[in-house]
């Protein structure tokens, strides 16, 4: 795994005492913070404060979010509207503003923008997912897609910090890392009856029905031995594992290309380390993994 | 001056800001860009714009900037309403299916992100760091705001200090940095955008009093929400805590809050809002939102004597008149 200490000011934000009281937060995008500053440090010579506040700003954005998405009218009793609801939007609101005022302070007004569009875009995916799982029109495939382009657009916009051939290797590598991730989340909770409905195993069984059984199949949520049961007939896992496995070759040929004495070589070697976990738990090896 | 012959001189500069919001919220995603246009064709005050546009007379003509500010407070603004929808389950706004009642809470809330996102993008296209370190910081406060509320949700035990201090965070900060911004778009002098800050804050204390207010003796044909709504998602306001601190109303009125409470706010509230508007709860707090719309002018006198100054007595003026 890559390395990432949550900086104290934003574990403040992060630790805000009717947060912790009303709502979990979604995970902290550790991983991906992480790649951002090893690319920062080895690829540009900004200043370390900098350095320090671009992953920072970043993943607070993502949180904020990713909490909007815990806000669900139907996990309340009643379908009234609760505290965890409002606290899970005034959260992310917060988030929010202390991202702007974190760029704000440092003087980011062009990050402020970059940030913004990639917010944007990032709302845009989101609702497009949304709709579509409504639908019930989706591949497990373009589930993974769409959770990539999520929880990568924001980091991704920080190519314009790099140089060539850097700058068009950063999302590649991003998106690769983001797949393992997804993926790797995607094995971790495959067997967890509260976490089936909208997960890759869901769409992935989904998939393998004619259009009309979907319906019945979506709106039931499976115990512990149906589940089991469906993804075993379906190979689910097997799947998922084999998924993971190419998704960590990929992200090994994506290294190749800053694999070059006058480049990074050791970023490379750091970034061949840091997928080892899920090289573990595609082959099996590491049922404890937790990518938070 | 009425209040129609400011919007009336400012109409040209707001046509260019509401086709400006408009252009804003548009995307490339069909149904982002109808549920942002849905709260914006609604309509509404645009007070916060014509705050900005005023502040903005203060200094040197500066449009494009100036309307950056304009049209980025408002998306902030309205971002937060379609946010505050879901937080108050409330199906209408202005009259209208509400963004959260017409689609769902999640498409509320990506619109709401997409909104605030769209703000920044404007203000971003102004380069003086200052104005987004006051604006950033008011945010935060606003943020924080919000979530202390909860805190006081049907807590009859609250005084008028922490009542002032939730409505200065959730109202006034907003209204006082429009004010300050406009004067810091046209770069007017330090105490200019002060004054108009002062100004800001205390029209926008007045603001959010007239409004719990209206809550509980306004028409609903004219508010466009049936009145009481605030005591339904328990928001104790200051006529409330006022008719709470009377020895005569205080047993019968703690009765109905913790009956409203147990019943989540679903249940006949006109028994509570007859004991609050025969008490003297009402005229009090209407004597302190007066008393703020005193302290706005006030804080005007050192400002050149120009139109714009005598457009935002007015504006004060009906502030703590209006029944709307």
């Amino acid at each position: 795994m890559i390395r990432y200490e949550v900086p104290a000011s934003i574990r403040k934000d992060l630790e805000h005492d009717l947060i912790l009281q009303y709502t979990e937060l979604p995970k902290f995008p550790a991983g991906r913070a992480g790649l951002l500053r090893l690319f920062l440090q080895a690829a540009t010579d900004s200043p370390e404060s900098l350095r320090e506040l671009y992953p920072m700003a970043a993943s607070l954005v993502q949180v904020a979010l990713d909490t909007h998405d815990l806000v669900d009218e139907e996990q309340e009793s009643g379908g009234k509207i609760g505290r965890m609801t409002q606290l899970r939007v005034l959260a992310g609101d917060y988030f929010s503003s202390r991202f702007y005022q974190m760029l704000a302070q440092a003087g980011q007004i062009d990050w402020i923008r970059h940030l913004a569009g990639a917010i944007c875009e990032m709302n845009r995916i989101k609702l497009q997912l949304y709709l579509r799982m409504r639908q019930l029109k989706l591949t497990a495939e373009e589930y993974v897609q769409h959770m990539v382009s999520i929880k990568s657009v924001l980091f991704q916009t920080f190519s314009l910090l790099f140089d060539h051939p850097v700058r068009q290797i950063w999302p590649e590598v991003l998106k690769a890392y983001t797949r393992c991730e997804v993926l790797a989340d995607e094995l971790m909770r495959a067997e967890s009856p509260s976490d089936w409905t909208n997960s890759w195993s869901y769409w992935y069984i989904l998939e393998q029905h004619e259009e009309g059984e979907r319906a019945s199949i979506a709106g039931n949520i499976p115990d512990r031995d149906r589940l089991k049961e469906l993804l075993n007939r379906f190979g689910a896992v097997h799947r998922l594992r084999k998924l993971l496995e190419e998704s960590v070759g990929t992200f090994k040929d994506k290294l190749a290309a800053l694999d070059m004495p006058h480049l990074m070589p050791h970023l490379v070697r750091e970034l061949r380390e840091a997928v080892q976990p899920f090289e573990r738990l595609a082959s099996g090896m590491d049922p404890s993994y937790c990518s938070r | 001056m009425k209040l129609l012959d400011i919007y009336a001189r400012k109409q040209e500069q707001l046509q260019v800001i509401e086709r400006e919001l408009e252009q804003a919220v548009r995307s490339d995603h069909g149904m982002l860009t109808e549920a942002s246009l849905h709260l914006l064709k609604a309509g509404g005050k645009r007070i916060r714009p014509v705050f900005v546009l005023l502040a903005g007379d203060f200094g040197t003509p500066n449009p494009e900037y100036l309307h950056r500010v304009a049209v980025s407070l408002e998306l902030i603004h309205m971002a937060s309403l379609v946010h505050d929808d879901v937080i108050d389950d409330a199906d209408t706004r202005r009259g209208r299916p509400t963004v959260k009642s017409k689609w769902d809470s999640r498409v509320a809330m990506y619109a709401g992100d997409f909104m605030f996102a769209k703000a920044l993008a404007v203000i971003a296209q102004v380069p003086d760091p200052e104005i987004h370190r006051v604006l950033s910081h008011s945010m935060v406060q606003m943020a924080t705001g919000e979530m202390e509320q909860i805190r006081y949700y049907y807590n009859t035990k609250q005084t008028i200090r922490d009542y002032l201090l939730r409505i200065r965070r959730k109202t006034a900060l907003l209204i006082a940095v429009s004010c300050r911004l406009g004067a810091m778009a046209v770069s007017a002098p330090r105490h200019v955008s002060r004054a108009l800050y002062s100004f800001g804050y205390n029209a926008g204390m007045a603001f959010q009093i007239r409004d719990d207010l209206l809550d509980l003796c306004g028409d609903e044909r004219i508010l466009g929400k049936p009145p009481g709504s605030d005591i339904r998602q328990g928001n104790i306001t200051l006529p409330v805590i006022y008719s709470l601190l009377d020895p005569k109303l205080r047993d019968s009125l703690l009765a109905d809050i913790a009956m409203i409470r147990a019943a989540g706010g679903n249940m006949d509230i006109g028994p509570f809002l007859d004991t609050v508007r025969a008490g003297g709860g009402i005229e009090r707090a209407e004597a302190l939102a007066n008393r703020y719309i005193e302290k706005a002018i006030a804080a005007l006198k050192p400002l050149p004597d120009i139109e714009a100054k005598r457009s935002l007595e007015e504006i004060a003026v009906f502030i703590g008149t209006r029944n709307f």
